[in-house]
């Protein structure tokens, strides 16, 4: 019989209603949780591999203008880079006196902004990952707690303190922790491993627009 | 929710359900090891430590020797014949020297064969031996032409044999008798225990029988009890076992020989373990 009684399922369906439902939203927070650790880790595999190659044309290409025309209308966060400055720049030189000093600032400004943005934007789905690796072991504690009090309260109402009695309720009740905790590290791991990998994307992209800004910089200067 | 998302949520899904079946799967066997049925066992001593043979008799044992073929006499004591006697000219008086030495009472004449009818049914091996002293003369061309004598003065001599019974019931036949001794209080030691972990306490009884299977006497011996924590049960628990006792105690079927038996049934001990039964 206790062996039988381990099994996940049998152990779901004796526990309390509250204990129930904690286990379910712990169990759809770990689905989430994984859905988007995949679903990041398959991006960000795209995203570097095409921005690498983006960036490698870009600066063998000799024309900017048909480089940004051919390649740079698509989703990366390099080719919205590029965007960003090409439109800057193309606003900022269409009046007929250029401000050198105010073009270089505004185009600055727009690549940091861009850069900001594209980061943003890429690691939309980490905090969901921050808060379930934080909350996911308190709500695993508390439908614990709740199956424990409960249990206690069926051994006060038979009146009779063997191990038999006790150890089911515990089971189901730790059983919310494990599945918590179950939710929770592939969260935090995976957060964490993120938070890295989004860093040293936004370097990228930050040094990919300065060179870009240097670019447009001498340009501006040329055309002088 | 782009495509990279999509995956996502597939990976996740299939993911967790293929955990979840793994876990159902792992936990499976254990959940059907139990259900393999149970089957009773004893340790039986096929072979009796001590002795089991008769009482040994005063009386000299009848010639061990295979009779001579030949016109028979009737005396009790003459050899009878064996094996060896195809021409049987008369071999019927000697069978009744065996009714006459094991039950008396059988021998003398027909009309009382039904008042005794009880005791030869509880020998088991008696009715057939019988049957020649009640038949009579008339019978004669009916009877075999081997004769109940056959295995006369070999070793099952009746003469050598008192009617004390056997010094020791046998290992197997002792297993069997506990067995239906067991079987016959089954059904009343299914009763709840005053808690769960009362089931560790064991109580021995001394039960006396009557010869019909009734109850005697019925005490506690011993109440064995590791748990000092358990001693409130302890009385409950004697209770438990001596009702068990006297609610199913006329037991019946147990083999009248072995009744008087050194270590025969008219006296055992019985050891109620709810952790056993």
């Amino acid at each position: 019989m206790p062996t039988d009684m381990m099994s996940p399922i049998a152990l779901f369906l004796q526990a309390d209603i509250v204990v129930k439902a904690v286990m379910i939203g712990l169990l759809l927070a770990s689905v989430w949780t994984w859905a988007i650790i995949v679903g990041h880790w398959v991006r960000m595999r795209r995203i570097n591999r095409d921005n690498e190659r983006l960036e490698r044309e870009f600066w063998k290409s000799e024309d900017i203008d048909s480089f940004y025309e051919t390649r740079g209308r698509s989703d990366l966060p390099s080719a919205k880079i590029l965007a960003a400055g090409i439109a800057e720049w193309r606003r900022s030189t269409a009046g007929k006196t250029v401000d050198r000093d105010g073009t270089r600032q505004r185009l600055a400004v727009a690549l940091h902004s861009a850069v900001a943005a594209e980061t943003d934007r890429v690691a939309s789905r980490l905090n969901i990952l921050a808060t379930v690796g934080a909350v996911a072991p308190f709500v695993g504690l508390f439908g614990t707690v709740w199956g424990i009090m409960r249990s206690f309260t069926d051994i006060a109402g038979q009146q009779n303190t063997s191990l038999a009695v006790v150890a089911p309720g515990i089971a189901e009740a730790l059983f919310a922790t494990a599945l918590g905790l179950f939710a929770a590290i592939p969260a935090v791991i995976a957060y964490n491993r993120f938070s890295y990998g989004i860093n040293r994307l936004e370097a990228r992209l930050q040094r990919f627009a300065d060179g870009f800004h240097g670019t447009l910089s001498r340009e501006l200067e040329a055309e002088a | 929710m782009d495509r990279a998302e999509r995956t996502g949520f597939g990976v996740a899904f299939v993911g967790h359900a293929a955990i979840l079946a793994a876990l159902i799967w792992l936990g499976r066997p254990n959940s059907e090891a139990p259900q393999t049925k149970a089957f009773e066992v004893s340790f039986v001593d096929e072979v009796g430590l001590t002795s089991a043979a008769p009482m040994p008799t005063q009386q000299p044992a009848a010639a061990a020797t295979a009779p001579e073929a030949g016109p028979v006499d009737d005396s009790a004591a003459a050899p009878a014949p064996a094996e060896a006697a195809p021409p049987v000219p008369d071999p019927r008086p000697v069978p009744e020297q065996p009714a006459l030495t094991r039950q008396p009472r059988t021998r003398p004449e027909p009309p009382r064969q039904q008042p005794t009818r009880p005791i030869t049914r509880q020998t088991r091996s008696e009715p057939k031996q019988t049957r020649p002293s009640e038949s009579g003369t008339g019978e004669r061309s009916r009877r075999p032409l081997i004769g109940d004598d056959i295995l006369k003065g070999i070793g099952d001599d009746r003469q050598s044999r008192s009617n004390a019974p056997p010094a020791e019931v046998p290992g197997a036949a002792r297993a069997s008798i506990n067995a239906a001794i067991r079987r016959a209080l089954i059904p009343c030691e299914r009763q709840p225990l005053p808690a769960p972990e009362a089931g560790a306490i064991k109580v021995n009884v001394r039960v006396q029988l009557n010869r019909d299977g009734s109850l005697a006497d019925a005490t506690v011996t011993r109440v064995i009890n590791d748990d000092p924590g358990l001693r409130n049960y302890e009385r409950r628990m004697r209770d438990l076992a001596l009702s068990i006792v006297r609610g199913c105690t006329p037991i019946r079927g147990l083999p009248a020989e072995y009744y008087d038996a050194p270590r025969g049934w008219r006296q055992f001990t019985y050891q109620f373990d709810p952790r056993q039964s």
